[in-house]
């Protein structure tokens, strides 16, 4: 809900559709295969097509062809610890159109902590081998602890 | 243990039942917060007093008055300024006079010559047509009939012997799109196989409107009418008059009705008669009318069916209308007695039946009866062909009737 | 008594005498031959089986003898109808026109004038155009300005659009009738040919090759066997649906314009689009996959010549999307109205999306509001685009198109400014486009005798098929509502599973898919005791005559 009522349209009146509300949109990665002029974003509830065109187009300077807009249903999941199902908030999904001149690729921020990902995953493999190289060599003395070695 | 005890372990109600006890029973906590709260001597207030003091004086609210994002249109009542104390009777075409064509011939003063038509129809109709454009006839009764794909609910079919009973709908070609298909593939064929010089003289509207508004005795009358085919040409049509002894069916006293009885009174309307052609066009002569009887949309004003006697009033009533609206935009609005008569074709169909007529219009001085008065040559009841459908799953055309295609030929040459 | 029952009966013994496990000897002496001859090697993996299961049944659908026939086996395998992408006429997103041609298959060239084939007409149509155009000039002024028409406006559509292309429709009207009237005498094929107002145009087809929406993913995910298999190309149903102003058929068809070799030609290859077409702004819709071109099988004039298009969804069209996206839909719309309408016919002529033709087909399609023109002429030269054929077929479908041309500048005072007889000429000569009789065989693949239903000379399967195939292609709702998960369900016994002391009734929970009933898989209509034929008859129900594929 925003906390600024949008002042209601009298016939006459401009139609205002810009009013420093309470508006958000944030870009989302789009599904894998995607036409490349189309950009992903979640926004917030109240915003309409209209509202959505211009902001992009007014404060980011942002060709926009088209606007597709669709609420998805947020999940559905059990609390933690109480056993009641309580449900996630609804989500407002825009597809932005772009020309079809232009192509849009979602930017890869976290390469860098990807990478970092990648070595853990290499150490744990040392850890998983040791280990296994150890049971394998005790394998003829399993009641044996292992600080009882020479 | 009996076995609806466990069940009953599951019951929804119990659940139900211990929420609202549990519910109902609620008192506030005492926090002990008053008491702190009085040892430092600020003085508490009980809530229901609290709202109690401003129940009493209730915020005046300013009310916005609401234009809305477009104008609400006035309610048709005395009060519109549109509004006129004469009640204008109308007739559109979706509805039909009670007596039919008795009634038709008493509104517009005209005496019907049954069954006969000009001589040069008569002749141009007995003309053998190439066997080509009969075969084309019978693919346009079949294609309207048969093998278009219009698939739309058709009414609902009733068992007068037990009329609660629901049968499923039917999906099929309605009336209107049957009657479109035919009538133009007909007027396409008899244009097709005419000289291209006679066709380039003719024009052909579809779904124009004629109006014409006219006084009788005291009564203020209006007849909306829409050609669904409308043939003009560029010279007024004429007709040599058949012999001069015929047995005119006179204008009948339809007392004790009125003649006005089943055109509903309008508050709403204007007075000037309306010709859907602009004067300057060349081809604005009315030649033949087509007239579409649609059963699903013509009806009475009581829910009775309707007969072929206010069929037949229909096709006169259509072709006075396009007759005075074009000698309206002709003479002006005021004439009364024309100086030359004009004549219009006029052609009604269900598709099936055809109904032939001329009509002979010398004068919009619908008084009385007497004086000159509006002739109606009229062929009617002549049917196209017998039975055309899909019998079990065979398309069916039968006993197909070539002079039809004549009178139809005949008039679009006159 | 006992010996009449026994020698009732004896049929019955017989059966059971039957020498089950013996066998004829072989009296074939060429049993050994010199090379080994070995079956052929079938592939045994899950995707082979499934793809010879599928051709069995296109093979199926191919020696079915009759039109209606084949278009019921195209939608046996859904009770609720295929999943169809719909592709409408007159809304068309932005950027429509690569999907379009991909899904269609076909080549566009754009031009700015007629192929070829039309120069032979030239001189005849000059002189028509001599003739006609003060008429036609009249045409426009009378249309435009003079005439009030009586017209109802639809609440579906928008009413800029609903008047501007009843303005055009009057007038497409008006100049068919002269040029027909005119060309009656000089073309024997256009006294013969039909004329329809706004009939009925539907098609449908199977575009493989395309990527998988995410549902069928995450579907395939839960299935180990089909863990390796996520992206596999999926078929999907297309349905084009349209209505033109105007059209004309004949008996005859169109010629080629070109031979039908050059339908191989790899420069008329068509770049694949495999994005799903919910990304473009299409929707997909449940529904029966209907073909009809405008007429009911068994009318004669099976062939079209060509059909008038409105273009009024131009005006209405979001402003953004800029004037060279809105000739870019203009071709759109003529690629899917052209193939729409040919496909229609082939599947009278008794191809469907699996069989594919032998024959091109040709039509002329024209889009216009009285003022702008454009002109295409389409010849198709495959309709198989399924999964197994869509990367392998050599085939493509040509399209010639010019942009939209100015009849006339302006109408002032009654008269018409700058009228282009250019424009008049290229639609004199599509008329003048005579169809010519094909020496090879038109219906390959119909039956010899029996070509559509009527000709059946069963009385109850013909009245069965007549009415179970047009209660098919209405696409009337069902009778009872299609099987829905309610969202309490959804959230309480398949997401979590709270009510586990519930009998499972549901479909969801005993594993049915509601969407995989196929066509037939219904009771047939109970025939009422009193109704059944006098001595004791045990049949309860009516007979079905699906066709068995």
């Amino acid at each position: 809900m925003s906390t600024r009522w949008y002042p209601i349209y009298q016939r006459g009146n401009p139609q205002l559709r810009v009013f420093l509300p309470n508006f958000w949109m944030k870009m989302v990665r789009p599904h894998p295969k995607q036409l490349p002029n189309i950009v992903h974003f979640q926004c917030s509830m109240e915003m309409t097509k209209y509202d959505i065109k211009n902001y992009l187009e007014k404060i980011y300077n942002i060709p926009v062809v088209d606007v597709r807009t669709k609420i998805t249903l947020g999940r559905f999941r059990k609390d933690y610890g109480q056993g009641y199902i309580v449900k996630d908030d609804d989500v407002k999904y825009a597809y932005i159109v772009l020309p079809k001149d232009m192509t849009f690729k979602f930017p890869e921020i976290f390469d860098s902590k990807k990478n970092d990902e990648e070595e853990n995953m290499k150490s744990l493999d040392e850890a998983k081998k040791n280990f296994s190289d150890y049971l394998e060599k005790n394998k003829d003395r399993t009641d044996v602890p292992s600080w009882f070695s020479i | 243990m009996k076995l609806s005890q466990i069940l009953n372990r599951q019951h929804i109600d119990f659940m139900f039942k211990k929420h609202w006890a549990v519910q109902g029973k609620r008192f506030p906590i005492d926090t002990g917060l008053e008491h702190l709260l009085k040892e430092k001597g600020i003085p508490v207030e009980d809530a229901l007093e609290f709202v109690k003091v401003h129940e009493r004086k209730p915020l005046s609210k300013e009310r916005i008055n609401i234009v809305g994002a477009y104008e609400t249109p006035l309610p048709l009542d005395e009060n519109n300024p549109d509004y006129k104390s004469r009640p204008c009777l109308t007739l559109t075409n979706t509805n039909v006079l009670l007596e039919g064509i008795s009634q038709a011939q008493v509104l517009t003063k005209t005496v019907i010559a049954e069954d006969k038509l000009p001589n040069k129809i008569e002749e141009l109709a007995e003309i053998s047509i190439p066997k080509l454009v009969h075969e084309g006839v019978k693919k346009a009764i079949l294609s309207a009939n048969v093998f278009d794909c219009e698939q739309k609910k058709l009414p609902k079919v009733k068992d007068p012997a037990r009329p609660a009973y629901n049968f499923p709908r039917i999906l099929g070609i309605s009336d209107r799109r049957r009657n479109e298909i035919i009538t133009n593939k007909l007027l396409q064929l008899v244009e097709k196989s005419s000289d291209f010089e006679l066709s380039q003289t003719r024009y052909v509207l579809n779904d124009v409107e004629c109006k014409t508004v006219f006084d009788k005795e005291d009564d203020l009358i209006q007849f909306q009418d829409m050609s669904h085919i409308l043939v003009t040409s560029n010279k007024p049509l004429t007709h040599e008059l058949p012999e001069r002894d015929i047995p005119f069916v006179k204008i009948p006293d339809l007392y004790p009705v009125k003649y006005s009885v089943t055109l509903p009174p309008q508050h709403f309307y204007d007075e000037k008669s309306i010709y859907p052609i602009q004067p300057s066009i060349t081809n604005k002569h009315p030649h033949t009318t087509w007239l579409h009887f649609n059963r699903t949309e013509v009806s009475n004003i009581y829910e009775t069916p309707v007969t072929d006697a206010q069929i037949h009033g229909r096709s006169l009533t259509h072709a006075f209308t396009v007759a005075t609206a074009y000698a309206k935009q002709l003479h002006g609005e005021e004439v009364q007695d024309l100086p030359e008569p004009i004549y219009v074709n006029c052609i009604q169909t269900d598709g099936q039946k055809y109904h032939f007529g001329v009509f002979e219009l010398n004068t919009l001085n619908v008084d009385g009866v007497e004086g000159t008065k509006n002739v109606w040559y009229c062929k009617n009841d002549v049917k196209l062909y017998d039975r055309s459908c899909y019998f079990n799953g065979m398309p069916v055309l039968e006993n197909y009737n070539p002079k039809v295609f004549g009178y139809i030929n005949a008039f679009y040459h006159c | 008594m006992h010996l009449v029952k026994f020698h009732r009966n004896l049929p019955k013994f017989k059966f059971w005498t039957k020498r089950r496990y013996s066998h004829a000897l072989l009296t074939d002496e060429n049993e050994y031959t010199e090379a080994p001859e070995y079956p052929p090697i079938l592939d045994m993996s899950l995707q082979g089986r499934k793809l010879r299961e599928r051709q069995i049944v296109h093979e199926k659908i191919q020696k079915l003898n009759t039109v209606e026939e084949k278009q019921i086996a195209l939608n046996m395998p859904r009770y609720y109808g295929w999943k169809c992408v719909m592709l409408n006429e007159d809304k068309i997103p932005y950027n429509a026109l690569p999907l379009v041609k991909c899904y269609t298959r076909t080549h566009f060239i754009p031009s700015s004038s007629l192929p070829d084939v039309y120069s032979e007409t030239a001189s005849l149509a000059d002189l028509v155009v001599k003739q006609t155009k003060s008429l036609i000039e009249d045409i426009i002024i009378l249309e435009s300005e003079a005439v009030k028409h009586n017209y109802v406006a639809e609440q579906e559509k928008p009413e800029e659009q609903q008047k501007e292309d009843m303005i055009t429709k009057n007038i497409v009207k008006q100049i068919n009738r002269i040029i027909c009237n005119k060309l009656s005498d000089k073309a024997s094929h256009i006294l013969s040919s039909q004329a329809d107002y706004e009939p009925r145009h539907e098609a449908f087809w199977f575009v493989g090759g395309l990527d998988v929406p995410h549902t069928v993913r995450n579907q395939r995910k839960k299935h180990k066997w089909l863990r390796d298999q996520l992206e596999e190309p999926i078929d999907r149903p297309v349905q084009y649906i349209g209505t033109p102003l105007l059209t004309l058929r004949s008996n005859l068809p169109l010629k080629p314009l070109l031979p039908y070799v050059e339908a191989t030609n790899p420069d008329f290859k068509v770049p694949k689009f495999s994005f799903v077409p919910e990304s473009v702004g299409y929707h997909t819709q449940h529904r029966h996959g209907t073909n009809i071109p405008g007429f009911w099988t068994g009318d004669c004039d099976e062939f079209g010549l060509l059909s008038y298009h409105g273009r009024g969804h131009i005006s209405v069209r979001n402003p953004s999307f800029g004037l060279e996206d809105n000739v870019e839909a203009l071709h759109s719309q003529a690629l899917k109205a052209s193939f729409g309408w040919l496909l229609g016919q082939a599947n009278y002529q008794g191809f469907t999306t699996y069989n594919d033709i032998t024959y091109p087909l040709v039509t002329q399609t024209i889009i216009t509001n009285g003022k702008l023109w454009s002109f295409y002429v389409y010849q198709m030269n495959t309709i198989a685009m399924h999964n197994e054929q869509m990367d392998e077929n050599p085939k493509h479908n040509i399209c010639f198109g010019t942009k939209p041309l100015q009849l006339y500048d302006t109408i002032e005072n009654g008269q018409v400014k700058g009228f282009n007889e250019e424009v008049l000429k290229m639609l004199v000569q599509l008329y003048l486009n005579a169809p010519e009789e094909r020496d090879h065989e038109m219906k390959p693949f119909l039956g010899k005798e029996e070509q559509i239903i009527a000709d059946i000379e069963d009385d109850e399967k013909r009245r069965w098929l007549e009415s179970r195939y047009k209660h098919l292609v209405s696409n009337r709702p069902k009778h009872y509502l299609m099987p829905e998960i309610y969202l309490w369900e959804r959230i309480y016994k398949i997401k979590h599973n709270t009510r586990f002391f519930e009998a499972k009734r549901r479909f969801f929970e005993r594993d049915i898919n509601p969407f995989k009933r196929r066509l037939d898989e219904h009771l047939p209509p109970y025939i009422p005791k009193v109704l059944r034929p006098y001595p004791r008859c045990r049949k309860k129900f009516e007979n079905t005559y699906y066709p068995k594929v």
